[in-house]
């Protein structure tokens, strides 16, 4: 990985007095070692033994919250697949169904209409998670992180992708004509 | 254990060169006589003590915010790499008198390891 950073030039020289052996590249990685292995703590990192049952707990009523949001994510899609126009779904396709970058890239805003349109009605958590996410993309993308409803958002892309794959796209003879989706 | 969450490139690198050459300092310090060892050991096997204590009771309310807390929320928390504002945000935030390293550490690796045990039996699941 190759990185870019600065270093005020008095801490540079004063490691490279006590460190005159090594290369830049190396110094830096030397450093990072160092700071690693130094800050690594002396107790155990871990739930503690007795914690096995209530994390089993916690992990199955999570994952069932998770699939209820992937699900009504999933049916979103679905439903946008319906309404949604030719040309979004292809750019969708050519972005490798990164919903991040269509909806953070010039002329998205009918997708983005389309999504808050159709996910106006619903009063679920993982929904208003997702439209609230997209109302901060309205002011600024910069601001909007689809991270914090990943399960929702990956069931609507996956149901849009699906659908999309589903149907050979061929060319009419008269590409006037259009495009049809059988 | 994530270091330093949140900071640029720049931050790190000169947190690490600084560490670098706080290490190369000379300490003028003589040979520890058997005795002193030990008294080192046993003063560190009690600050390893009292700081496995504050972990795991950091664990252990980490464990008992996740009774209240909606995947929804984990996943927002998740989103902001487990920062101390994203989780006070979501109702997870550290009595000031509670918050050690290790007590933070604790806490945040419960939600986490929640989150993640949660996130792979999506996995393990069929499409």
């Amino acid at each position: 990985m190759r990185l870019s950073f600065s270093v005020p030039d008095a801490l540079w020289l004063r490691a490279r007095e006590a460190y005159p052996i090594f290369g830049d590249s190396r110094l830096v990685q030397v450093a990072m070692e160092c700071l690693i292995a130094d800050s690594r703590p002396a107790y155990l990192e871990g739930p503690p033994p007795e914690s096995a049952d209530r994390l089993r707990g916690l992990q199955a009523r999570l994952s069932r919250e998770a699939r209820s949001a992937f699900e009504m994510g999933y049916d979103a899609g679905l439903e946008l697949a319906e309404v949604l126009d030719w040309r979004t779904l292809d750019r969708l396709a050519a972005a490798h169904w990164r919903l991040d970058d269509v909806l953070s890239s010039p002329g998205s805003g009918s997708l983005a209409d389309r999504l808050g349109a159709l996910l106006a009605e619903r009063t679920d958590e993982a929904s208003a998670c997702f439209v609230a996410e997209l109302e901060r993309g309205r002011r600024c993308w910069r601001d909007a992180d689809l991270r914090r409803a990943a399960t929702f958002a990956g069931g609507l892309v996956l149901a849009l992708r699906q659908c999309f794959e589903a149907g050979d796209v061929v060319l009419t003879g008269d590409e006037a004509e259009g495009v049809a989706i059988r | 254990m994530t270091l330093h969450p949140g900071s640029g490139p720049s931050h790190i690198v000169q947190g690490a060169l600084r560490n670098l050459v706080e290490r190369s300092r000379p300490r003028f310090g003589r040979e520890l006589d058997d005795l002193r060892q030990q008294v080192v050991g046993m003063r560190h096997s009690r600050v390893v003590q009292m700081a496995q204590h504050a972990y795991d009771q950091g664990y252990d309310r980490g464990l008992g915010l996740c009774d209240s807390l909606s995947w929804i929320a984990l996943e927002r928390m998740a989103a902001a790499h487990w920062s101390a504002a994203a989780m006070a945000a979501d109702g997870a935030g550290i009595e000031p008198r509670l918050a050690t390293s290790a007590y933070q550490s604790g806490l945040r690796d419960a939600l986490r390891d929640v989150w993640l045990s949660a996130l792979d039996s999506g996995r393990q699941q069929p499409a």
